[in-house]
Formats: structure tokens, C-alpha cells, sequence
């Protein structure tokens, strides 16, 4: 048995090492990959200049190589680190609050409440005072302003549960649905509908390390906290009565949760809109093979999450010539039939059976 | 003899859900180290008044004490170092394995960020020895068979290493032999026990003392053998009953119909 | 080779005008001859054979470029009833307009539409809808004329400098006004004939890009689209044909001598505050900073409505692109 915990635990770390490396691989690797003609050598000059300030790459200190080197791709490769492991770490978390393995970090009508903001602020300019990005910066507002009233919604009349949540979820979702239609119904703002369709789709283009300094901290922090409540989010799946009797009290712990994954996700939407499909089914594929335990499945979902999204967004930079495809459309379309194929593949469940 | 640390002791317990009073003032003793059955049909409040005990349901008078301490007072993390549980329903939906889930049993002994150790695993495996489940140690919780899971969560009760054990009808929808065998570790274990049993013969060959509930009410309470008498029994339950000895002067109750 | 295309649209769409075809030719203009068969499109693209008795005298004009074509002709006595304006006709067009019955519905709902009792529709693809004006077809159906501005059409063809000046000729005939919609047209080659000639000489021709910012996305507005079409008739060479969504990198990556930022402001919008916030997010970012149209202060704003589906005001369009392609022109 002895013999036996040491070997998960080595091959734990040994994945979380093996993974942890393909992160920083696939950051530099995919500053490698886009439309701009840019020679790898020239790609790592930049690097290395930014990074070293080594004289002999000072030809590369600006102009147009090292613009697209590291005003686009670099802040876009860390975008995506960030948003995939801050949706896919508050993905197995959600499915850990609400006890349902279909739950994705917008469960609680974040997309909705971010995609009312984001029409209200392209259509009838609300929040313009928060200057060139307020369309996130109103997003943002709408995502916390809907998860905190779901929350504040299912503790109504007695203490919030997985049901109470979901149901909740739901009703302010369509809520918010129905209200962001009625503004763009009204409107009649051909360009302002395209605008929202496109921020639905989600996007990681036109980030700036301004942005990144932000998100970054925010998402590895949260990471970081959720890792540490592995004890309370595996409890949350036996239930709050059996965690009870194991002693811990889950209701203070899962308002705090919710309000930190909401920070969470409200960020990501800020920056990138809403991106389906990754919160779902990362938490899901890496439940396969390191099981159930958060303690495992926190980090490593952060850094598949991680993986996940920077490759995504190379793909959907690469797959057409001279032009983008939007990160959300591209997510789903692999997303869905990857998730189908787990769930036929296992029977129905949380997965991570050996 | 002072208050023990493994005594639990319920008085006067009300429970009402609504306009419906569940329990009607329920008073219980559990003294150290005995097991204590709750008999009674259905519907008479005998998860109720054990979901107060292991602190799931706040009753809405009386109070629940162990070792001579309410409840109320305890953190829930120091109550369920005190007290662990093995409750009827055990169905989750998602895959633990085995040791995970008893490995969960430790949990009350640990700070927040304080990883599992070596001694918490071989307290694990002892766990799982005890009720002879060590070899389904890596196995996928969810695959077990009925009779095994609900031994599985034994072995995390005993992870805990309470000095009491809360058990509600533990053999529902388990064989025979599974019933037996389950009820000969909980024995054993040297604990104080409170358990809700649905079968009278079985509750009369396990049990020191039992308490009998109906409508929300204890009826009376005693060893087995002064408290399961035919006209008690036609009381509680309305049938008629014949109480015989086997050679080995075990009681049985044969139900008449 | 693309010429040639345009022209076999051109004759496909007015087979049954041959009249004109002789008007354009000589000097004097030709009288529409009733009945007349006018080629126009469905929403999805299908060609729908409309035929006109006589002038239509109850004309329903919805959005921008329909209302001002119609105006500019001086065809106000004809329309039964206007909707859509997101910005205020030209001055010259202000005293004609304000005789109109324009409309509180920015899109009138059928049964508006139903009430008004119009003999003809005139508007863009995407209002003849089901939800919105209702189907083309299904008022062809009915005996009321529709007609659809053909660079609005959604089936993913080339929109084309070409499709504004028929769509124009096309009302002269429609309204018997056939010398004004060709002096409106002749107007438009007369300036890019101009311009092509002034700028014989330069060998080099400006590269381009045309581009409009969204919110979180970027427009690139390729050979396809009419601000493209346009800029290649005046002689401009497209750094990127993609009509459609690019990157930044891709901004970056064509780094054309001038760009053009297209800019609109919706009803309710500062023009000047639009104009100015989208020009920044070009050369107030840092990441544009080494790009030579910034660096040489070569960007210019253009409104869409001058270059997408933008019937009278296809004029100003021209002018803009022409100025913004060569500064030194002078263009009467």
C-alpha cells in the first residue's frame, strides 16, 4: 500500500512536470505561428532581447518584427494560458458545487449576464466612461452582477444547494437572454448585432500586456486557492450532509467559492469574451485518467486548460489564410464531439474509473 | 461514573417539518462503549432523530450531547472526530476510488492544507482490513456492489477513529451473510454504537439495549429480551408474534400472519 | 478580365432594356417604354423578374441609400412612405425629404408595410424578411414590386462598383428619369476616369488597406466588397483580399502605404466622436506604431455608407478613397 501511494504520487508529479514543461513549449511555440511572415530565428531574437536585454539583439528592440512578436503573439499565448486554465479550473470546480458533471463555469448565467453587458455597452454605449475596452469592462459588471444574483437567488428561503443553484442559474440566464435580445430587437443596429454575435464567439486577438498583468495573477491565484481546498471540493461530491459528518460545513465554503470562481470567470469574459466548451470538458478528459481526487484534478486541469486554449487560438489564426476565426466557434466545433465521444465511451458519470 | 467522551445522549428532541411534528420531545442514552438499536415501522422518526444526532438536522428543541458537551458547541470538525456515520444512502455520481474514499475519513484530523501522510494511509488500510475490502483498495468506488460500498463507508467511518458510531438501518438492501458480517465488525469495534434496525431479530441478537419509536415518541427502551415481548411488538407494529429460544437461548421472533 | 464580368452582369440584368443600353451610348436619353421587365434579386440571391406597368407612385423606401437614390432623382412624389435613416440625407436632398412620410419603425413590420398599400418596396437583402419587411417574393406574389439594392444580397457574391450604377440606371428606368440616374452615374466614372488619368504617370500604385474595428474584432474589407471594388477601379492595390475578419498580425503583416478606417455612426451617434475613436485605435496603439501608413500619417477615415451599398453617396466614397490614395489630386 505504502509502495503503492508512492508510485501515484511520483507518476502525479511526474505529470504535473511533463505538463508544466509542454506549457512553457507551447507558449513559445506558438508565438512561432501566424499570418506575419516572421522567421523563427527573428521570433526568439525578440525574446531573448525583450527578456535579456542582450545588446546584440537590438535590432530587434522594435519595428514591425518585434511588434507582432510581442505586442500580438506573446500577450495573446499568455491570454490563453490564462483564460484556459481559469475556465477550466473553475469548471471542475462548478461541477464540484453543483454535484453535476454538465456543469460548466457559466453555469450560474455568467455568459448570459456578460453577453447582456457587452450589448448594452455595444449597442446603447453604456459604460463608454470606462474608456477603449468598456465593452469587457461592462461584461465583466453584467457576469458579477448575475452570479452573485444566482447566489444570492438560491439562498433564498433556506440554505443554497446544487438544484437550488442550477434553477437559479437558469432563470436569470433567460433573463438576461431575453433582455439582451429586446435591446438588440430595438435598436435595429445591423453592425451592433454582427458586433455582439462576434463578442459571443470569443476572442483572444487585441490583448495587451496591460491586460495580461491583470488576468494572470488573478487566474493563477485562484488556481492556486482552489488547489488548496482540495479537501472541501472533494467533499462537495459526497454531499453536504455525509461532509457534515467528516467535518466540514460546506455552506460557508461554497459562497466563497462561487464568488472567487466568479471573479474568475468575469475576468476571462473581460478579456475574451465568453469561450464554451473549455470549462466543460477539460475538467472531464482529465477526470479520465487522474480520477475524481481535486487534489489532482485542480492543477492538472489548469495546465491541460492551459495547453488546451494556446493551441486553439494557433489553430484558429492558421486555419485561414490572412484572416481569423473566431476562438469560440473553433472550441466548439472540436469541444462537442470530443465530449461526445467521452460520454459514450464511459458510462454516463463523473468518469475516472480504473 | 462521570460523563464519558463516547456517551451520547439526545433529550427531549422535537422535530417538526412544517405543521407536521416529526419529533415529539425524543429522549436517548447512549452510554459508553454499549450498542444501542432504534426499532420502530416506518415513519416512527428514527432517521430524524438520528440525523440530529450526527448534526444534519437541527432540532428545533432539546439538544444533542456528546461525551457530556452539546453539540451546538462543537465545530463540525470536532464533533466528527468524536462521532462517525454510516448513513442509508451512499449512491454518488461521480468515481472515487476505494482508498480515496476512506482516505476521506481523515479528513476531520487534518488542517486545511495538510496533505495525507503515511500514517493516514495505513490507517486507511487498517480501515479497510477490518471490513475486509483491502484488496478493492484501488477499485473504482462506483463499481462495488452494493453490500460493498456500504462496507467501504465503514471503513471510513473507522477511519475517523471515533469513539461513537452512528449507523441508520446500515443493512438495508444487503443479503444476509453481508448483514451479519457487517453487523459482527460494527460489534466488534469496541464503540459506542447507535443504529437504526429494521429487522427485530436481528436487532435482538446485536443490540445491549434498544429503544422503540412510534409517531415520533419513544415507546420504551431496554435490553432486547424486556423489550420485545408479543404484546409490545402487536402495540408498535400490530402483528402477532411468537418468541421462541433456539438450543443456544437466542431469541427469535416469528411473525404470524 | 473582371471588367468583362461586370459588363455580362450588366447586359444580364437589363436584357429587357435594351433601350438603355442605347441611351448610354449616344448622348441624349432614352424614355422607358411600359411595360418594362427589371431584373432584381431575392434576399438569398435569386434572380426575381419584376414588371412595371408604369412608374410606381407608391413607393415604400427603407434604409439610407434606397431614400437618397430615390431623392436624387426627384422622385419624392413618388414615395408613399420612408424608413431607416441612421445619419440625415445631404442638404440638397433636406427640403424633399421633409415632405416625406418617414416612419417612427426603423424597420416597419409587415403589417405596416401591409397598410401602407405600396406599389413598389425599395430596400436592402436583409429587410425583406420574414420578421421584417417580409419575403421579396411573396410581394411579387402579390402584384407590389420589390427591389433590392444589389450589393445587399446574401449570397456571397462580389459586390461591385459595377452593381451601384446599375442599381441607379435600373430606377431611371423603373421611374422613367433615365437622363438623371445616368448623369448621377456619369458623374461617378467621369471621377475616376479623371483620376485614373492624373495619375497615369505613377508607376507605383498605393497599397491598401480598408479596415473597420469592432469590438473585440477587425473588418478587412477585400476585392469582394465594394470599398474594395472601389479602391482597385481607382487604381489602389489591396494588400489583403480576405473580405472578413483579420488579426492585428495581419494588419501588421500587410503594412500597406495607407489605410483606410472605416468608421459608421448609427442613429443616436456623435459622427465626429466615432470618427475619431476608431481612427485611435489605429494610430494611438502601440502595437500599430511601426506601420508606414501611421509612421506617414497616411490614414483616412472613410463613413461606410459612402462605400458599402451606398447608392448616391457612392460619389463621396470615390472622392474619399481618391483623395486618400493620392494626396496631390485635385479633383473638381
Amino acid at each position: 500500500m505504502k509502495k503503492r501511494k508512492i508510485i501515484q504520487t511520483s507518476v502525479f508529479l511526474t505529470a504535473l512536470a511533463v505538463l508544466l514543461g509542454l506549457l512553457v513549449f507551447s507558449v513559445l511555440a506558438s508565438v512561432a505561428f501566424g499570418n506575419a511572415d516572421i522567421s523563427i530565428r527573428e521570433v526568439y531574437s525578440v525574446f531573448l532581447y525583450e527578456i535579456f536585454h542582450i545588446k546584440r539583439f537590438e535590432e530587434f528592440a522594435s519595428g514591425p518584427v518585434h511588434d507582432v512578436v510581442w505586442l500580438i503573439r506573446f500577450p495573446r499565448a499568455m491570454l490563453g494560458l490564462s483564460v484556459g486554465m481559469g475556465l477550466s479550473v473553475c469548471g471542475a470546480v462548478m461541477q464540484a458545487i453543483v454535484k453535476n458533471p454538465l456543469a460548466d463555469p457559466y453555469i450560474l448565467g455568467i455568459s448570459s449576464g456578460a453577453s447582456l453587458g457587452a450589448t448594452m455597452a455595444i449597442v446603447l454605449g453604456v459604460g463608454s466612461v470606462f474608456g477603449g475596452h468598456f465593452v469587457g469592462v461592462t461584461a465583466f459588471i453584467g457576469a458579477m452582477t448575475t452570479s452573485f444574483a444566482v447566489v444570492f437567488i438560491a439562498n433564498m428561503g433556506g440554505r443554497a444547494n446544487a438544484a437550488k443553484l442550477i434553477l437559479a442559474g437558469m432563470a436569470i440566464s433567460s433573463v438576461c437572454s431575453a433582455m439582451s435580445n429586446f435591446v438588440l430587437y430595438l435598436a435595429h443596429n445591423k453592425g451592433a448585432t454582427e458586433e455582439v454575435v462576434q463578442w459571443t464567439m470569443g476572442s483572444l486577438a487585441n490583448t495587451k500586456w496591460s491586460e495580461i498583468q491583470v488576468v494572470l495573477p488573478i487566474m493563477l491565484a485562484g488556481t492556486v486557492i482552489f488547489w488548496s481546498q482540495f479537501r472541501s471540493l472533494n467533499m462537495m461530491l459526497l454531499g453536504d450532509e455525509t461532509a457534515i459528518t467528516l467535518g466540514t460545513d460546506l455552506h460557508r465554503v461554497r459562497t466563497v467559492y462561487l464568488i472567487l470562481s466568479s471573479v474568475m470567470v468575469g475576468f476571462a469574459v473581460y478579456c475574451a469574451g465568453t469561450i464554451g466548451f473549455v470549462g466543460l470538458i477539460v475538467p472531464h478528459a482529465v477526470r479520465m485518467i487522474s480520477g475524481t481526487d481535486h487534489k489532482k484534478l485542480i492543477p492538472l486541469s489548469a495546465l491541460v486548460g492551459a495547453i488546451f486554449l494556446i493551441w486553439a487560438d494557433v489553430a484558429c489564426r492558421v486555419i485561414l489564410e490572412n484572416s481569423e476565426m473566431p476562438i469560440g466557434i473553433f472550441v466548439s466545433v472540436i469541444g462537442a464531439p470530443c465530449f461526445i465521444y467521452l460520454m459514450v465511451r464511459r458510462s454516463y458519470g463523473f468518469g475516472g474509473a480504473r | 461514573m462521570g460523563t464519558q467522551i463516547n456517551d451520547i445522549e439526545a433529550k427531549e428532541i422535537r422535530v417538526s417539518y412544517g405543521i407536521h411534528e416529526i419529533l415529539k420531545g425524543v429522549t436517548l442514552e447512549a452510554e459508553q462503549k454499549k450498542f444501542i438499536g432504534i426499532i420502530g415501522p416506518n415513519g416512527s422518526g428514527k432517521t430524524t432523530l438520528l440525523k440530529c444526532i450526527y448534526r444534519t438536522l437541527d432540532p428545533a428543541q432539546g439538544a444533542v450531547y456528546i461525551g457530556g458537551e452539546p453539540l451546538t458547541s462543537m465545530k463540525p470538525r470536532e464533533s466528527a472526530k468524536r462521532l462517525a456515520v454510516v448513513a442509508q444512502h451512499n449512491y454518488y455520481n461521480f468515481e472515487f476510488s476505494v482508498q480515496e474514499v476512506v482516505l476521506m475519513g481523515r479528513s476531520p484530523h487534518k488542517k486545511a492544507l495538510e496533505r495525507d501522510n503515511a500514517q493516514d494511509y495505513e490507517i486507511a488500510r487498517r480501515a479497510l482490513q477490518t471490513v475486509g475490502m483491502e484488496a478493492f483498495s484501488g477499485r473504482s468506488f462506483s463499481t462495488l456492489s452494493g453490500g460493498e460500498q456500504q462496507r467501504v463507508i465503514l471503513a471510513r467511518a473507522l477511519a475517523q477513529q471515533t469513539p461513537c458510531l452512528v449507523l441508520d438501518e446500515p443493512t438495508n438492501h444487503l443479503d444476509v451473510t453481508h448483514q451479519l458480517q457487517l453487523l459482527k465488525i460494527v460489534k466488534n469495534l469496541g464503540v459506542t454504537v447507535v443504529s437504526a434496525i429494521h429487522d427485530l431479530n436481528i436487532a435482538a441478537s446485536f443490540c445491549d439495549i434498544l429503544y422503540v419509536m412510534k409517531d415520533g415518541r419513544i415507546e420504551g427502551h431496554g435490553a432486547p429480551a424486556e423489550v420485545l415481548t408479543t404484546d409490545f411488538i402487536r402495540t408498535i407494529y400490530n402483528v402477532e408474534t411468537e418468541i421462541t429460544r433456539d438450543s443456544r437461548g437466542k431469541m427469535h421472533i416469528l411473525f404470524l400472519s | 478580365m473582371r471588367k468583362k464580368k461586370h459588363v455580362t452582369r450588366v447586359l444580364a440584368v437589363l436584357t429587357s432594356a435594351s433601350l438603355l443600353a442605347a441611351g448610354s451610348m449616344t448622348a441624349f436619353a432614352a424614355e422607358t417604354t411600359y411595360p418594362v421587365t427589371v431584373t432584381t434579386y431575392g434576399r438569398d440571391g435569386s434572380e426575381l423578374e419584376t414588371v412595371y406597368e408604369k412608374a410606381p407612385e407608391k413607393v415604400l423606401a427603407v434604409y439610407q441609400g434606397c431614400i437618397e437614390t430615390l431623392l436624387a432623382l426627384g422622385l419624392e412624389d413618388h414615395i408613399v412612405a420612408a424608413a431607416g435613416l441612421d445619419n440625415a440625407v445631404p442638404d440638397d436632398q433636406t427640403e424633399a425629404f421633409e415632405k416625406l412620410n418617414y416612419l417612427d419603425e426603423f424597420t416597419p413590420s409587415l403589417e405596416t408595410v401591409t397598410m401602407l398599400d405600396p406599389d413598389m418596396i425599395f430596400s436592402w437583402g436583409s429587410y425583406f424578411g420574414e420578421d421584417t419587411l417580409g419575403e421579396a417574393s411573396d410581394w411579387i406574389d402579390k402584384g407590389v414590386n420589390t427591389y433590392i439594392s444589389s450589393n445587399t444580397k446574401s449570397d456571397g457574391s462580389d459586390r461591385t462598383l459595377e452593381n451601384e450604377y446599375t442599381d441607379i440606371l435600373n430606377m431611371g428606368i423603373i421611374f422613367n428619369v433615365q437622363d438623371k440616374a445616368e448623369e448621377i452615374v456619369n458623374e461617378m466614372k467621369d471621377t475616376i476616369a479623371s483620376v485614373l488619368e492624373q495619375t497615369a504617370s505613377i508607376e507605383e500604385k498605393p497599397t491598401v488597406m480598408v479596415i473597420e474595428f469592432g469590438s473585440t474584432s477587425i473588418t478587412n474589407y477585400g476585392a469582394s466588397s465594394l470599398g474594395g471594388d472601389m479602391v482597385q477601379e481607382l487604381g489602389g492595390v489591396l494588400v489583403n483580399d480576405v473580405y472578413g475578419s483579420i488579426g492585428q498580425e495581419d494588419v501588421i503583416a500587410g503594412n500597406p502605404d495607407v489605410i483606410f478606417i472605416v468608421y459608421m455612426p448609427y442613429s443616436g451617434d456623435d459622427p465626429e466622436e466615432v470618427k475619431n475613436d476608431r481612427v485611435s485605435r489605429l494610430v494611438d496603439e502601440e502595437v500599430y506604431q511601426s506601420l508606414n501608413a501611421v509612421q506617414n500619417g497616411r490614414v483616412y477615415p472613410i463613413m461606410l455608407s459612402e462605400m458599402y451599398a451606398s447608392a448616391t453617396r457612392t460619389q463621396d466614397g470615390i472622392r474619399t478613397f481618391a483623395q486618400g490614395l493620392y494626396p496631390d489630386l485635385t479633383l473638381e
